[in-house]
């Protein structure tokens, strides 16, 4: 038992930047994202408590989670766009690496501008899961998920040139 | 339709084909209209920069979890592992605790609604015991035997030892069929966590028991203060992460928790035990 729950703790542990940055970007808020993914931790540490069995997918399983604690408990919460600033939540492991934080600004404003269906498909994806994992986590179905990727691609592009204009 | 769009691919078309999902002879097909033609070329590179963009900014390759979060999981998984081993229930401990009531007894609620009181049951304590080599009693004066100490040793070592040895009490445990009570045993310190239910000013009391019947003892003083706090949000008291809370002589604390917020107020309290009480 003990066991699995230190893989699912590695795991978590490992897999915290990506899950961190997906209810970011849901909540809009650093705080409140956190808490997004402790609840999701805790739930799934429970789960393999009782049921002595790992997820298949664990990360998708707590994306999954996240999801639904957002719209259960912040979906109506004021949001604030956030900056790329996450600490205290997220140590840098190269300092040196700085990429340009006026054009991080405006893909902040140009996410946050269109739908919450596509920034959280945009999100999933450029976060590295398949389009099989955001069926899973979404709900929506495969062939949706690739249409809607490109028409959510489409409004970013949108919303990100007349912001570069 | 412009002249300009004339042979323009359609955006999932253009997607399929960079995600290789394409037939071999569609993407043949793609292939040269990309070379031949400069608004297909636009198109393709345009849709390639979207693609790194949103890469780039949601890249958590040079980023890990800090401290914190590092000991927040592990708290998370101590409290898993140890949760059934330190709660002990009531109904387990009939002998002893038969004449008292169920715990939903003990929690006053000042609001007569009945979703402030959904709200309550959704108020989750975690004790987090803190095993220490060095304390300095700060103040034993103030609150009979409920002790505020101070870890000697330096902060990092008390950082590991926050992830270590979790006695949780999970947020069901208010629900109106339960029975539980937390045993902490002696010597050990411990913190409170609590999620606010609702948005509000939030007030922690604490009082040492006076005897066995926890109606005996009356609302203690202040022990800690927050305003302005959001739904959800977690609470860890006391807030100086060097201290901790330690039960003696096998008395139990009484803790009444009060949110208020303009419209209403949400009370209810909390007994904790010490070992010897089983």
């Amino acid at each position: 038992m003990t066991e699995k729950l230190s893989v699912l703790n590695a795991e978590v542990k490992s897999a915290y930047p990506k899950l961190f940055k997906f209810a970011l970007h849901l909540s809009g808020n650093k705080s409140d994202a956190h808490d997004l993914v402790m609840d999701a931790v805790k739930g799934t540490f429970e789960i393999v408590h009782k049921t002595n069995e790992l997820p298949d997918n664990s990360e998708a399983y707590m994306i999954k989670s996240i999801k639904t604690s957002f719209g259960a408990s912040m979906k109506f919460k004021k949001r604030f766009v956030p900056t790329d600033d996450f600490e205290p939540f997220l140590s840098s492991t190269d300092d040196m690496e700085r990429s340009d934080p006026l054009l991080k600004r405006k893909i902040n404003q140009a996410l946050f501008s269109i739908s919450d269906v596509c920034r959280e498909v945009l999100s999933l994806i450029a976060l590295g899961y398949s389009y099989e994992e955001i069926q899973e986590t979404t709900g929506i179905k495969l062939n949706t998920v690739r249409s809607k990727l490109s028409r959510c691609r489409e409004a970013f592009k949108g919303k990100m040139s007349s912001a570069l204009q | 339709m412009k002249k300009n769009e004339k042979n323009k691919i359609s955006a999932q078309k253009m997607d399929d084909f960079i995600d290789g999902l394409l037939s071999p002879s569609a993407t043949l097909e793609m292939e040269i209209q990309i070379k031949s033609d400069p608004n297909v070329k636009k198109q393709y590179e345009s849709n390639i920069n979207t693609r790194k963009m949103l890469d780039t900014y949601f890249s958590t390759d040079n980023e890990t979890y800090s401290k914190q979060v590092e000991s927040d999981i592990d708290a998370l998984f101590s409290t898993t592992v140890q949760n059934q081993e330190n709660i002990v229930s009531f109904k387990k401990n009939q002998d002893k605790f038969n004449e008292r009531k169920g715990f939903l007894s003990y929690i006053n609620i000042t609001v007569d609604k009945l979703i402030p009181m959904a709200a309550a049951a959704c108020f989750g304590f975690i004790l987090s015991p803190y095993l220490f080599n060095s304390v300095d009693k700060i103040s034993s004066e103030d609150n009979n035997n409920v002790y505020i100490m101070r870890d000697l040793s330096n902060s990092e070592v008390f950082y590991e030892k926050v992830i270590t040895d979790v006695i949780t009490l999970k947020k069901n445990n208010f629900s109106a069929d339960n029975d539980y009570l937390t045993n902490v045993p002696l010597g050990r310190r411990f913190f409170m966590q609590t999620v606010a239910p609702m948005d509000g000013d939030v007030a922690i009391f604490i009082n040492t028991m006076s005897g066995d019947n926890p109606e005996d003892t009356v609302k203690g003083d202040v022990f800690f203060q927050r305003k302005n706090v959001s739904a959800g949000e977690i609470l860890i008291f006391p807030e100086d992460k060097g201290k901790g809370i330690l039960l003696q002589d096998g008395k139990g604390i009484r803790v009444d928790i009060e949110i208020s917020s303009k419209s209403e107020v949400l009370k209810f309290t909390r007994y904790i035990y010490s070992e010897l009480q089983k």
